[in-house]
C-alpha cells in the first residue's frame, strides 16, 4: 500500500465514503458479459452444488445438482451448464477481422470480440480452477465432449486471470479494490458487498450499511447456518430419488433445492451487476484499447487449439 | 475433585454465558487475535463469544457446515478403517517398516465432558512408550491431555499420535479438506498446524513429567492427514512445527491469568449479563463495553472468524475513528498514529513540535495529499500531462 492510498483511505473513512483511486476505468467493458455464481458444499472442495449464470441484463438462469457429492449427479449438471456455457463462450470466434500478418506473411485474423465473465470474489476465480481440475478426474464413462470443453475453458480463464490487464475474468472485489482506496480491512473486503457499500450508500456513513451488505453471500461456500436448511433439503431430495441418478427423471425432484439457490443467488447477482455497470461508467483508460485486441488475440489462439489444433502442442500460454 | 481459586472466579463470571468448548480450537483462536485481552478474559472464562450476543446487531455468522460435519466423519472413518491400514501406509513410506502394528482407540474408553478416565489412559500408552514396552501401540486414537494453563486445567484431545518404529511420538492430525495435485487450501491447513502444535505442547508436558525427553521423544514434524484429490483416499503432509509451538507457547505464557484479571474486571461482572437475551441490547451491551475499556482489546483483521465480539469490537474502532478498522496495511505504513484525524491532520503539513518519527510519517502523508490535489484537478490538464 502506498501512502496516497493509505491516506486516501483515511479519508474515505472519515467522510463516509470510499475515495475513488484511479481516474479512469482499467477494465475493457462488455454491454453484455456473463455474470457467474458458483456455489459449493461445505467441505467439498471442488464441486459445484449450483451456479447462477445470466447474461447482460437478461434474466438468471440456476442450474443445481442436488447432492453433488454423488459423482454421477454432479457430472449431469456440470453437463448442462457447459452446453449453455461453451456454446456462448464459443460463439465469439465465429466472426473475425484481420489484424496484421503472421512471420509467414499471412494474414492474421482475430476473433471480432472475446468473452468477459464477471465473478465476485477471488475464492470463486479459484473455484473455477479447482472446478477444471475435478472434471479432469471424472470416471470416462461420465465425461462428454462438453464436459471435456467446459474443463478446458475454465483452466483457460483460470490462467488467463493471473496475466496482468486482461479482462476476460474479472473479478469483482480486485476491480473495486484496484480503482477505490476501500477504507476496510483485506479480510472485510472479499465481501463484495461490504467493499460495494463503501462506495454506494444510502446511509451517512458507510459503517451503518456494513453489517446487512455482509449478510449477503456471494459464494463459493455459504454460510453454514444457511447450509443447515439446504441440508435437508439435499436428505430429502436424496429420500425421493433412491439410487437414480439420470437427469431427466431428478430434475422434477430438485424444485425445492433449486428455489433455495436462487433466493440465495439473486440479491448477490444483483449487487454484482449492479456494481460492474457502475464501474464501465466511467471513462476507459487509454490503453484498454491495445489491450482488449491482446485479449482478443489469445482468445482466438486458444479456441483454435482447443476446436481441434490440439494435437500440435500445448495450450498456449497465457 | 475440588476447584481452584481461579476456577470458582472463572465460573462467577461465566454466570449463565454460553460455554465454550473447553478446547484446542478456541486456543488457536485466541492466538489467532494477536493475544486480545478482553478474547483471552473468555477463554479464561469458558465463555463462547459465537454465541454470547446472540440476538444483537452484533452477533457473528459461525458454525460448521452439515456437509463438511459428515465429510469430516467419512474421513475419520477412512482413517480408522482396517486397523489404520491409510495411515500405517504412509507411515510406512515416510518412516520405514513397522515390527509391530497395534492401535489403541482412547476415545472408546471415555465420554466428554468427563475426561479423567481418557487422560489417565493416555497417561499409561505413553508411559509404555517411553518404557519401550513390547506391547506398547504405534497409533493412539484421541489420546486426551490434561493440560495446565494458567492454573487452569484445560483438556485437549488430538485426533492421533504415531509411535514410529524408533520410538519418537508425532501429532497426527486428519482433516477433511482435500490436498489436489499436490496442494492443500494454506488457510486449512494453516489452522490445522495451528491446532496440532498445541496437542505437542501438551504431549511435551505429558513426556516431561513421565520422566522422559521431550526433545527425543517427541517429533516437531507433525502429519497431516487429507484425502488426495476429489476422492477419499488418505494423503499426509508433513509440517514442522516447532517455531509455531515456540510462538503459541509464548502466547500462552504472555496470556493473563484468571488472578490478573480480577485486578481489572470490575467487580460483580459476569458474561451472563451480556448473554441475557430477555434484556435490552444496550443493556446487554453496557457490561461488555466497561469490560472491554478496562481489560482492553487488540483489533486486527484476524479478529474475523476468530472472535465473535468482531462487530462489537468494529464499531468501537468505528466510533473512535481509530487507525485500525482500516487494517495493518495502513497502520503498519503509519506507526505512532493512532486515528484518521491525526493521520489527516499529519497530511495537512504542519510539523512543528513532532517526534522525529512522525515528522517523517508527516512528511510523507504531505506528500501523498499533494498528489491527490493534483490529481483533482480538471480532467484536461491531467490528460494534457499523461500524454
Amino acid at each position: 500500500v502506498s501512502y496516497v492510498k493509505a491516506l486516501l483511505a483515511t479519508m474515505g473513512a472519515a467522510e463516509g465514503r470510499a475515495r475513488r483511486l484511479a481516474r479512469f476505468r482499467h477494465f475493457h467493458a462488455e454491454r453484455e458479459p456473463l455474470f457467474l455464481l458458483c456455489w459449493r458444499p461445505g467441505g467439498e472442495d471442488g464441486r459445484a452444488a449450483a451456479v447462477t449464470f445470466a447474461i447482460g441484463r437478461r434474466p438468471a438462469r440456476t442450474i443445481v445438482a442436488g447432492d453433488p457429492r454423488n459423482w454421477e449427479l454432479q457430472a449431469h449438471m456440470l453437463h448442462e451448464f457447459a452446453l449453455s456455457f461453451n456454446s456462448w463462450f464459443d460463439r465469439f470466434a465465429s466472426l473475425r477481422e484481420p489484424c496484421g500478418r503472421t512471420r509467414q506473411g499471412e494474414e492474421r485474423l482475430v476473433a471480432h470480440a472475446a468473452p468477459q465473465v464477471i465473478v465476485a470474489n477471488t475464492a470463486t476465480k479459484k473455484f473455477l480452477g479447482r472446478l477444471a481440475q475435478f472434471v479432469k478426474v471424472l470416471p470416462p464413462a461420465l465425461r462428454t465432449p462438453e464436459l471435456d470443453r467446459l474443463s478446458l475453458h475454465l483452466d483457460f480463464l483460470h490462467e488467463l486471470s493471473g496475466s496482468r490487464g486482461q479482462s476476460l475474468l474479472v473479478v469483482m472485489t480486485e476491480t473495486l479494490d484496484f480503482h477505490y482506496a476501500i477504507p476496510l480491512t483485506a479480510a472485510e473486503r472479499q465481501s463484495l458487498s461490504a467493499a460495494d457499500a463503501t462506495i454506494a450508500h444510502g446511509a451517512a456513513h458507510y459503517f451503518e450499511a456494513l453489517a446487512e451488505a455482509e449478510e449477503i453471500q456471494f459464494g463459493p461456500l455459504p454460510s453454514a447456518a444457511w447450509e443447515k436448511g439446504l441440508f435437508e433439503l439435499v436428505r430429502k431430495f436424496n429420500a425421493a430419488r433412491g439410487k437414480v441418478t439420470d437427469r431427466a427423471l431428478v430434475v422434477p425432484l430438485l424444485d425445492p433445492v433449486e428455489r433455495e439457490y436462487r433466493s440465495l443467488s439473486e440479491p448477490s447477482l444483483e449487487i454484482l451487476r449492479r456494481g460492474y455497470y457502475r464501474e464501465a461508467g466511467f471513462q476507459a483508460a487509454p490503453f484498454l484499447h491495445s489491450r482488449r485486441l491482446e485479449d482478443r488475440r489469445r482468445y482466438t489462439l486458444y479456441v483454435d487449439w482447443a476446436s481441434g489444433g490440439r494435437g500440435r502442442g500445448l495450450a498456449p500460454s497465457p | 475433585m475440588p476447584r481452584t481459586v481461579e476456577e470458582d472466579l472463572a465460573i462467577a463470571w461465566r454466570g449463565g454465558a454460553p460455554t465454550a468448548g473447553n478446547n484446542s480450537r478456541e486456543v488457536a483462536k485466541y492466538v489467532a487475535t494477536g493475544q486480545c485481552p478482553t478474547r483471552g478474559l473468555c477463554l479464561a472464562a469458558g465463555v463462547s463469544t459465537d454465541r454470547l450476543l446472540r440476538g444483537t446487531r452484533y452477533e457473528v455468522p459461525f458454525g460448521q457446515s452439515p456437509f463438511a460435519i459428515q465429510r469430516g466423519r467419512k474421513v475419520e472413518e477412512v482413517a480408522r478403517a482396517k486397523d489404520a491400514e491409510a495411515i500405517r501406509l504412509r507411515a510406512e513410506a515416510e518412516f520405514g517398516s513397522f515390527p509391530r502394528w497395534g492401535v489403541v482407540d482412547i476415545s472408546t474408553f471415555y465420554k466428554k465432558p468427563n475426561w479423567d478416565v481418557g487422560v489417565l489412559s493416555t497417561y499409561e500408552v505413553v508411559a509404555q512408550v517411553l518404557a519401550e514396552d513390547a506391547s506398547a501401540p504405534s497409533l493412539i486414537f484421541g489420546a486426551a491431555f490434561a493440560y495446565e494453563l494458567k492454573r487452569r486445567k484445560q483438556h485437549y484431545e488430538a485426533d492421533v499420535l504415531l509411535v514410529t518404529p524408533r520410538g519418537v511420538i508425532h501429532v497426527v492430525e486428519i482433516k477433511s479438506f482435500p490436498k489436489v495435485a499436490g496442494q492443500a487450501d494454506g488457510k486449512m491447513l494453516g489452522e490445522a498446524v495451528a491446532q496440532a502444535s498445541i496437542y505437542l505442547l501438551a504431549l511435551r508436558e505429558l513426556v516431561s513429567r513421565l520422566g522422559g525427553d521431550p526433545s527425543q521423544r517427541v517429533s516437531d514434524e507433525v502429519l497431516v492427514f487429507t484425502p488426495e484429490n476429489f476422492r477419499l483416499r488418505l494423503t499426509s503432509t508433513k509440517k514442522n512445527v516447532a517455531r509455531r509451538a515456540r510462538y503459541t507457547e509464548e502466547a500462552l505464557r504472555l496470556m493473563p491469568s484468571v488472578s490478573e484479571f480480577e485486578r481489572d474486571v470490575p467487580r460483580g461482572f459476569t458474561f451472563g449479563e451480556v448473554a441475557d437475551c430477555g434484556r435490552e441490547e444496550s443493556e446487554r451491551v453496557a457490561p461488555l463495553e466497561r469490560v472491554a475499556c478496562v481489560v482492553g482489546t487488540t483489533f486486527g483483521p484476524e479478529c474475523l472468524g476468530n472472535c465473535g465480539l468482531f462487530r462489537f469490537c468494529r464499531e468501537r474502532q468505528y466510533r473512535d475513528r481509530k487507525l485500525a478498522a482500516l487494517g495493518p496495511e495502513v497502520t503498519n505504513l503509519l506507526p505512532g498514529v493512532e486515528t484518521w484525524d491525526e493521520a489527516l491532520e499529519l497530511s495537512e503539513g504542519r510539523d512543528a513540535g513532532l517526534p522525529p518519527n512522525l515528522r517523517v510519517i508527516a512528511d510523507r502523508l504531505a506528500r501523498a495529499r499533494r498528489l491527490i490535489d493534483e490529481a483533482a484537478a480538471p480532467v484536461a490538464s491531467h490528460v494534457r500531462r499523461v500524454r
